[in-house]
C-alpha cells in the first residue's frame, strides 16, 4: 500500500510537472527533486528556487523601480520571491519575519516546496496560466470578425453533458476541446480555397498544442487531490521537525544586511491618499448640502421648497435620483462580459434543470451553469445609457464654462458647432 | 379536500421539525456556555447511542467519515500546536473560513439522512455541562450532540457556499469515535463562534499524528476529497505560519493582492463620486444663473423634461444626500481596507516591493478563463458584441473626460486673471472637452463697424 501510494503520488507529481511545462514554463524539476523537498534536503534548493522563481515571474511583475536593477543579483530575486509570496498572502517568517534571510541558502527545500504549493492553491495561478495560453494558441484561430477571447463554432449544449467532474473550469475546457475540434473542419471548410496547405499545416499544429495542453490539464485535475493530500504529509513533516527545532535559528550575528525596497510603502501612501480624499468629498458634500437646505429655507421664507411638491413628483424625484446613484454604482464594477466569453448556442429544448450556480456578480441570471446572452444584453443596455448620461452632463457642463469664459473675453464671441 | 389534508400533514410535519430544532438549539447553546478553553483528550468519551448506529452506515459513507475524520484531526493537530490566539478573526480568511462553511454545508445536506440520527437523549444533555465543570472545563465529551450544533448553522451557509455545487451525497451524521467526536465539537464550535465574537482557539495536547493512511476514493467522492485536501491543505499551511509568528495579534484576513485591488477600486469609486458631485454644483451654479432650462436627457428615451424650481431643488437635495451617503458607505469600505493593510504593514513595514498580476487586471476570486454564454440567434451574438465595444468605448469617453477635466481645472486656476485666453486654446479645449473632439466652435471677431 505504501509503496502503491508513492508510485502514484509520484505519478501525480509528474503530470503536474508536465502540465508547467507544456504551459512553457523552463526547466521543471523532476518528481524526485520534489520527493527530496519533503525532506528538506539541500540538494533540491536550487531546484525548486528556480522552479518558484520561474512561476512568481510569469504570474507577477515588480511595480517599482526596483525592477530595473540587474536582474541576476540574487539579492534581488529573493527580494522580489518574497514581495511576490506576500503579495498572495503567503506569510511565512522567511518572507515577512523581522528577520528575513539573506542569501537563498538559507530557505530550506522544505519551505520552497510550501511556498510552491501555496502559490498553486491560492489564486489559481495554473488557471492563469491556462487562459493566457488558450488565449495566445485560440485567438489566431479565431475569425476575423470576432475579437478576442471569442472562438467561432456551433456548439451544442448536449456537448458538455458527460462531466466527469463538476466544475465549470473543467465544463470549460471541455467545450474549449469540442469547439476547438469542431472549429477547424469549419474553419477548413470556410477558407478551403484561400489557404494554402503550410497554413493549414500550422492550423493543426496549433490545435494540437492548444489540445495539448488542455489534456495535461485535465490529467492534472482527475489527480489533483493526491497532490495535496502529499502536500499535507509534507507540512507534518515540517511541523514534526519544527518542534525539535528552535524558529528564527539564523545565526543573528553574522548576516549580511538584507535589501530593501525604497518603494515599499507605496500602499500606505494609497491607502492615506484615499482617506484624505474621501473625507474632503465628506465635508464638501455636507456642507453643501447644509448650505442648500438653509438657503431654501431662507428663499422660501421659512418654508421648505419640498413641501411645495405633491407627493407623486416627489416619489418621480427620488425614483430619479436613484436611477442616477444606481448607475453610478454600476459603472464601478466590470461588465459580465469585459472579460471576453465564450459563446454557446442554446438548445432550444433545454431539458436539464438549472443548476443553482452562484457566481460573484448578485442579480445574474444563471441557467444551467450558463450565462444568457439576453441578461448580458440588458446589463449592457442599462450601462450604455448610464455612461451615455454621465458623458453628456459632463460634456454639457464644459459648455457652459467654456461659454462663460468666452464671455470674458472682449471683442470675441464663441458661436457653438450646430447640434446635428 | 385531499390537498387540503396534505397540507395540514405537512404543517403538522413543520411544527415537530421545529420544535425539535429549537430543542435542540436549546440544549447546545446551554452548552456552548459552559464551555471552557481548554479540551482535553478523555479516554471515557463514548456514547451507547453513537456506537449503536455504527453497523447501519454504508461503506462509502464510511469512507466519507474518515475523510471528515483525517481532515478535523489534522486541522486539530495544527491548531493545537500553535499558541494560544487571542481571538479568532471574525472574518476569517479564505481557506479557513471557507473550510468551515464546507463543513457545515456539508453536514446540511446530511439532514436528509435524519433517521439514522437519534435525537439526544435530554438526560445526557444535562450530564454534559457537568462533566464540563468537573473535568474542569472539558469539552468534548463525544456525544451526538455534535449533530444539533452543525444543524443550526445550516441555513446560513448554504447561501454562501460558492465553488463545488455538488457535495457528497448525504450520510450520517454521527462520527463515532470518540476522537473525531471531540474534533468535530471542538472544530464545529470553532466554526459557529469564528463568525461571532472572539472565541479563543481550543488548544489541546497534541495528538499524535495519526498512521492512518488517506483513503484515495475514486468516482463520485473524487471531487469531495479534492475540496477537502485543496481546503485542509491551505488551512493547514496557514496554521504553521501561526505558530512562529511573534505578534500575537489577528492575522490578517485577506491577501495583500486582494487588499490593493479593492484599494484601486475605492479610489476609482471615490473619484466618480467627486466628479458627479462638481458636475452636480456646476449645474446648480448654472441654473441658478437661469441661463438654460434644467434639462437631463437620458439615452433612449429621447426626451427633454423641464424642471419647475422645486422639483430641481429638491432632486439636488437628493442627489447630495445620496452621494454623501455612498461616502460614508466608501469610508467604511476604506477603513475596512485600511485595517487590513495595517496588519500586513506592521509586519512587512514597507520592506518588500509593491507587486503587480501580470497580464489581464483578472480577480484571483473569480475564474479567470472567460464564462461560457449561451445565445440563441446569431444576430443577438452581434447585438451582444457591438454592444460591449460600444460600452468600453463610452467607458474610455468617460474618463477620459473626468481626466480632462480635471487638469483644466487646474489650467484654468493656475493662471487666475492673466489676461484673457488665447482663442486657439478655448477653441480647442471646447472641442476636446464639450464636443468630444467632434467638432469645432467658432470664434469670431466682434467689431463693430464704424
Amino acid at each position: 500500500m505504501q509503496r502503491e501510494k508513492s508510485v502514484k503520488v509520484k505519478e501525480v507529481i509528474t503530470s503536474l510537472c508536465k502540465l508547467l511545462s507544456a504551459l512553457s514554463v523552463e526547466s521543471i524539476p523532476t518528481a524526485e527533486a520534489f520527493r527530496r523537498a519533503k525532506f528538506n534536503r539541500k540538494d533540491a534548493t536550487v531546484d525548486m528556487w528556480s522552479l518558484l522563481r520561474r512561476i512568481l515571474q510569469r504570474a507577477f511583475a515588480l511595480d517599482c523601480a526596483c525592477q530595473d536593477s540587474k536582474d541576476q543579483d540574487n539579492n534581488m530575486q529573493l527580494l522580489f520571491v518574497r514581495s511576490a509570496l506576500c503579495h498572495c498572502g503567503y506569510g511565512a517568517p522567511w518572507v515577512v519575519g523581522p528577520r528575513p534571510p539573506s542569501h537563498i541558502e538559507e530557505v530550506g527545500s522544505r519551505d520552497l516546496l510550501l511556498a510552491f504549493s501555496w502559490v498553486l492553491s491560492t489564486g489559481n495561478l495554473l488557471d492563469v496560466l491556462l487562459a493566457e495560453n488558450v488565449h495566445q494558441l485560440d485567438s489566431l484561430s479565431s475569425g476575423p470578425t470576432i475579437v478576442r477571447g471569442l472562438i467561432p463554432g456551433q456548439l451544442d449544449v448536449s456537448a458538455c453533458g458527460p462531466r466527469a467532474d463538476t466544475t465549470v473550469k473543467t465544463d470549460q475546457i471541455i467545450s474549449n476541446i469540442s469547439s476547438s475540434a469542431v472549429c477547424q473542419p469549419h474553419v477548413t471548410g470556410s477558407n478551403h480555397s484561400n489557404m494554402t496547405s503550410t497554413a493549414l499545416d500550422k492550423e493543426l499544429e496549433r490545435i494540437q498544442a492548444l489540445n495539448g495542453i488542455l489534456e495535461a490539464y485535465l490529467d492534472w485535475k482527475l489527480h489533483e487531490h493526491l497532490f495535496w493530500c502529499w502536500m499535507d504529509s509534507v507540512i507534518d513533516s515540517s511541523l514534526a521537525d519544527a518542534s525539535e527545532v528552535k524558529p528564527g535559528d539564523w545565526p543573528p550575528g553574522e548576516r549580511a544586511v538584507t535589501v530593501r525596497c525604497p518603494y515599499g510603502d507605496e500602499t500606505r501612501r494609497a491607502v492615506r491618499r484615499l482617506d484624505k480624499m474621501l473625507l474632503r468629498l465628506q465635508t464638501e458634500l455636507r456642507g453643501r448640502r447644509i448650505e442648500q437646505s438653509t438657503l431654501t429655507l431662507t428663499s422660501q421664507g421659512g418654508r421648505q421648497g419640498a413641501s411645495r411638491l405633491s407627493e407623486s413628483q416627489r416619489m418621480e424625484v427620488e425614483k430619479k435620483v436613484s436611477g442616477y446613484l444606481e448607475g453610478l454604482r454600476l459603472t464601478n464594477t466590470s461588465a459580465i462580459t469585459s472579460r471576453g466569453f465564450l459563446p454557446c448556442l442554446q438548445d432550444p429544448q433545454p431539458t436539464k434543470p438549472p443548476h443553482r450556480f452562484h457566481t460573484g456578480e448578485p442579480g445574474l441570471a444563471v441557467t444551467g451553469g450558463m450565462l444568457q446572452a439576453s441578461t448580458a444584453l440588458d446589463e449592457l443596455r442599462e450601462r450604455e445609457a448610464v455612461l451615455q448620461w454621465q458623458l453628456e452632463r459632463s460634456r454639457q457642463n464644459m459648455r457652459v464654462e467654456m461659454q462663460r469664459q468666452a464671455s470674458t473675453m472682449e471683442g470675441m464671441v464663441l458661436i457653438p458647432p450646430i447640434k446635428r | 379536500m385531499s390537498l387540503l389534508y396534505a397540507v395540514e400533514e405537512a404543517v403538522k410535519m413543520c411544527k415537530v421539525e421545529e420544535s425539535r430544532l429549537t430543542e435542540n438549539t436549546r440544549q447546545c447553546k446551554e452548552i456552548l456556555r459552559s464551555m471552557k478553553t481548554r479540551v482535553t483528550v478523555t479516554s471515557e468519551l463514548e456514547s451507547a447511542a453513537a456506537i449503536d448506529t455504527r453497523e447501519d452506515i454504508p461503506p462509502e459513507e464510511k469512507q466519507e467519515i474518515d475523510l471528515l475524520e483525517q481532515v478535523l484531526k489534522k486541522a486539530l493537530k495544527i491548531r493545537s500546536t500553535s499558541e494560544v490566539h487571542k481571538d479568532l478573526h471574525s472574518d476569517s480568511k479564505h481557506p479557513n473560513e471557507s473550510k468551515n462553511k464546507t463543513l457545515v454545508n456539508y453536514t446540511v445536506k446530511e439532514e436528509d439522512k435524519r433517521k439514522l440520527v437519534k435525537s439526544v437523549p435530554p438526560s445526557e444533555m444535562c450530564k454534559k455541562p457537568n462533566h464540563h465543570r468537573r473535568a474542569g472545563g472539558n469539552a468534548g465529551h463525544g456525544a451526538p450532540w455534535t449533530r444539533p450544533v452543525l444543524v443550526r448553522k445550516g441555513p446560513n451557509a448554504h447561501s454562501v457556499f460558492k465553488r463545488r455545487p455538488s457535495l457528497p451525497k448525504s450520510a450520517p451524521m454521527k462520527i463515532s469515535s470518540t476522537e473525531s467526536q471531540q474534533k468535530m465539537c471542538v472544530k464545529t464550535t470553532n466554526a459557529k463562534e469564528s463568525s461571532e465574537d472572539n472565541f479563543p482557539s481550543v488548544p489541546c495536547q497534541e495528538v499524535p499524528a495519526s498512521g492512518k493512511d488517506w483513503k484515495i476514493t475514486t468516482g463520485s467522492t473524487q471531487s469531495e476529497e479534492q475540496w477537502f485536501d485543496t481546503v485542509s491543505f491551505a488551512a493547514s499551511l496557514a496554521g504553521t505560519e501561526n505558530k512562529t509568528e511573534p505578534f500575537l495579534s489577528e492575522w490578517p484576513s485577506r491577501s495583500p493582492a486582494a487588499i490593493t485591488t479593492d484599494l484601486d477600486l475605492l479610489t476609482q469609486r471615490c473619484l466618480d463620486l467627486t466628479h458627479c458631485f462638481h458636475a452636480e454644483l456646476q449645474a446648480q451654479k448654472d441654473s441658478d444663473s437661469g441661463t438654460r432650462a434644467w434639462g437631463r436627457k437620458m439615452e433612449g428615451c429621447g426626451k427633454t423634461e423641464v424642471w419647475t424650481l422645486h422639483e430641481r431643488e429638491y432632486e439636488s437635495l437628493q442627489m447630495l444626500k445620496g452621494l454623501e451617503r455612498m461616502t460614508a458607505e466608501l469610508i467604511t469600505c476604506a477603513d475596512h481596507q485600511k485595517k487590513d493593510w495595517e496588519r500586513w504593514d506592521v509586519r512587512i513595514s514597507g520592506a518588500l516591493c509593491p507587486v503587480r498580476r501580470r497580464g489581464e487586471r483578472g480577480d484571483p476570486a473569480h475564474s479567470c478563463l472567460p464564462p461560457i454564454l449561451s445565445y440563441s440567434t446569431e444576430a443577438e451574438l452581434r447585438e451582444l458584441e457591438s454592444r460591449r465595444l460600444r460600452v468600453e468605448q463610452l467607458q474610455q469617453a468617460v474618463r477620459l473626460q473626468q481626466a480632462m477635466s480635471d487638469s483644466l481645472a487646474s489650467y484654468w486656476s493656475s493662471r487666475p486673471g492673466a489676461g484673457r485666453p488665447s482663442a486657439v486654446v478655448l477653441r480647442g479645449l471646447y472641442s476636446l472637452l464639450a464636443e468630444g473632439g467632434v467638432q469645432f466652435p467658432s470664434l469670431v471677431l466682434d467689431s463693430e463697424s464704424d
